[in-house]
């Protein structure tokens, strides 16, 4: 699997203080990739530094398999960008803004503003000057300028800040066509889950500077699928009863004394009722309910994953 | 370059400011004219008249330069577009030196139009006013252009100081404040005697101050690649 943005020990210390303490991320090639953490984790200045606004303090960062250096303009040139807030030439209008964009980064077609607008729905803009605009038409904006070039990386903080829930999907919804038909890769930071659960491949949770976990979804999905926890005086009669007497299959022996039923449709009643009909001795039971924003607090909470 | 620069004029819309300088050109113009109704004041001789002229022209430009610097430079720290300029697969030293250009560009070419626009008016007004009769040689004007010239290139790099204070907060007030600063001290009329003379008047003071400006703008270019942008 090649990686398209890579970190390694990433540390950054401004005045003293480590704001970031040496960050190993993956980013694959063509995945959105979610960046989760609080506000204040260090999120924007490890996209400051993949961005090249900031040097590391130590530690190295590769973009298309190079590394990132003080004088590596060209690779900023593959790249779209909206680092804290979105900003803009206030006094200019929107089209004058991405025409400058457009120039600056040496790209040349025409067609691509109206594209660009239309794919942020912002196609009916007229000529007010950007300061006109509201935060969530500031985001659009931005989103729009970002790819407007067509980058084979975006790295966008906090996108989806400002908009309205229709407008999230929306945006949503861009992210991943552009991530499915252009093959783009998106590195998105968010400080909640929820936001972003839905679109992203693979999440990265950083808190006080730290990479506390790396992880695809599918296997956060996978581990916090809900289940009922059976705690018994023997796990293995336990299940002896669960898959003869209760035809289940999807359930686990966690140790000799607990056992967890992926299968959450089944009664408690009826679980319990069986159970005891065949001699097991019940301590306890009851079911587990793990939202994704549960795992991602815990996560942020002790450091480690439950379940 | 020649696209950077374009970029940097097109962004800030220059129309606005050479409007301005032609503005600021015709005020000083008419106070230097106006001066004349005043008889203790009454010019007498081309000599002090040019002296007077490039101390007022000066003093507004090395201001003029100031705004100039808060657009095109601190004013994007400021409001952080920076952070979008330096995102650009262009080298950070020549977007800088763009900027710089562009404003010492725009202070020499318009300290010069400026200075030949009030000159000229002023030997106009003369031949209608009779302030004082003196014969304007073609050595004269020759030695006047030559001054012109040289005195413009200086105040031009004279005009960037304000830079170094306007950097270190990245504020416009500062800069602003600190090319007054540098347009009384060098350029305005000590009254010791009854003289026009300023501190700039002294060559080699007006060289030095020069050199410093431009070691400023070497100093806002260098390294400017490994800098972090907060």
């Amino acid at each position: 699997m090649s990686y398209i943005i890579r970190t390694i020990q990433l540390t950054k210390v401004f005045n003293n203080k480590e704001v970031v303490s040496n960050v190993n991320m993956n980013v694959k090639q063509g995945e959105i990739y979610g960046f989760l953490g609080p506000n204040g984790a260090g999120k924007t200045t490890v996209m400051r530094m993949m961005t090249n606004l900031i040097k590391p303090t130590t530690g190295e960062i590769e973009l298309f398999g190079q590394r990132l250096t003080a004088k590596s303009y060209l690779q900023l040139g593959r790249m779209g960008s909206i680092i804290e807030n979105p900003v803009f030439y206030d006094k200019l209008s929107a089209r004058e803004n991405l025409d400058l964009h457009c120039k600056y980064m040496g790209y040349h077609n025409k067609k691509a503003m109206q594209n660009a607008l239309e794919l942020v729905n912002m196609q009916h803009i007229g000529d007010q000057p950007v300061r006109e605009f509201s935060l969530g038409m500031k985001q659009r904006l931005g989103i729009a300028r970002a790819i407007i070039t067509k980058p084979e990386i975006l790295i966008l903080d906090e996108p989806i800040n400002g908009l309205d829930p229709v407008g999230m999907k929306e945006i949503r919804d861009l992210f991943r066509m552009l991530s499915k038909e252009y093959g783009i890769t998106l590195l998105v930071s968010s400080h909640m889950l929820g936001e972003v659960e839905q679109m992203v491949d693979t999440i990265g949770v950083i808190n006080h500077g730290q990479l506390i976990q790396e992880v695809s979804m599918e296997e956060i999905k996978e581990k916090n699928k809900d289940y009922i926890e059976i705690t018994v005086r023997d796990s293995k009669a336990a299940a002896y009863v669960l898959s003869h007497h209760l035809h289940l299959s999807n359930f686990k022996v966690i140790n000799e004394h607990v056992v967890r039923v992926y299968e959450t449709h089944i009664p408690q009643n009826e679980l319990n009722t069986k159970l005891v009909m065949n001699n097991v001795e019940l301590e306890s039971i009851y079911s587990k309910n793990n939202s994704l924003e549960d795992y991602f607090l815990s996560l942020l909470n002790g450091g480690q994953p439950h379940a | 370059m020649l696209n950077i620069l374009k970029l940097e004029m097109q962004k800030y819309k220059m129309g606005g400011s050479v409007i301005g300088a032609l503005i600021a050109t015709f005020i000083s113009m008419a106070i230097i004219m106006m001066l004349n109704f005043d008889q203790d004041v009454r010019m007498d001789s081309y000599e002090e008249t040019m002296s007077l002229i490039n101390n007022i022209v000066s003093c507004i430009f090395i201001i003029f330069a100031a705004a100039l610097i808060s657009k095109y430079i601190i004013s994007e720290y400021k409001d952080k577009t920076i952070t979008v300029l330096f995102m650009y697969p262009i080298p950070r030293k020549k977007i800088m030196l763009a900027k710089l250009i562009i404003i010492l560009a725009f202070t020499f070419i318009f300290g010069i139009i400026s200075k030949l626009m009030i000159y000229s008016a002023f030997y106009f007004f003369n031949q209608f006013a009779h302030l004082f009769e003196q014969e304007m040689t073609s050595a004269l004007v020759w030695r006047y252009g030559v001054k012109i010239f040289v005195d413009s290139l200086l105040m031009s790099c004279v005009s960037l100081i304000p830079l170094y204070f306007g950097m270190r907060k990245h504020s416009i007030i500062t800069t602003i404040i600190s090319s007054l600063l540098v347009a009384s001290v060098l350029y305005s009329n000590v009254s010791f005697s009854d003289s026009n003379f300023a501190l700039s008047n002294i060559v080699i003071i007006h060289i030095l101050v020069s050199i410093i400006g431009l070691l400023i703008a070497y100093s806002a270019i260098y390294r400017i690649d490994q800098k972090d942008v907060v």
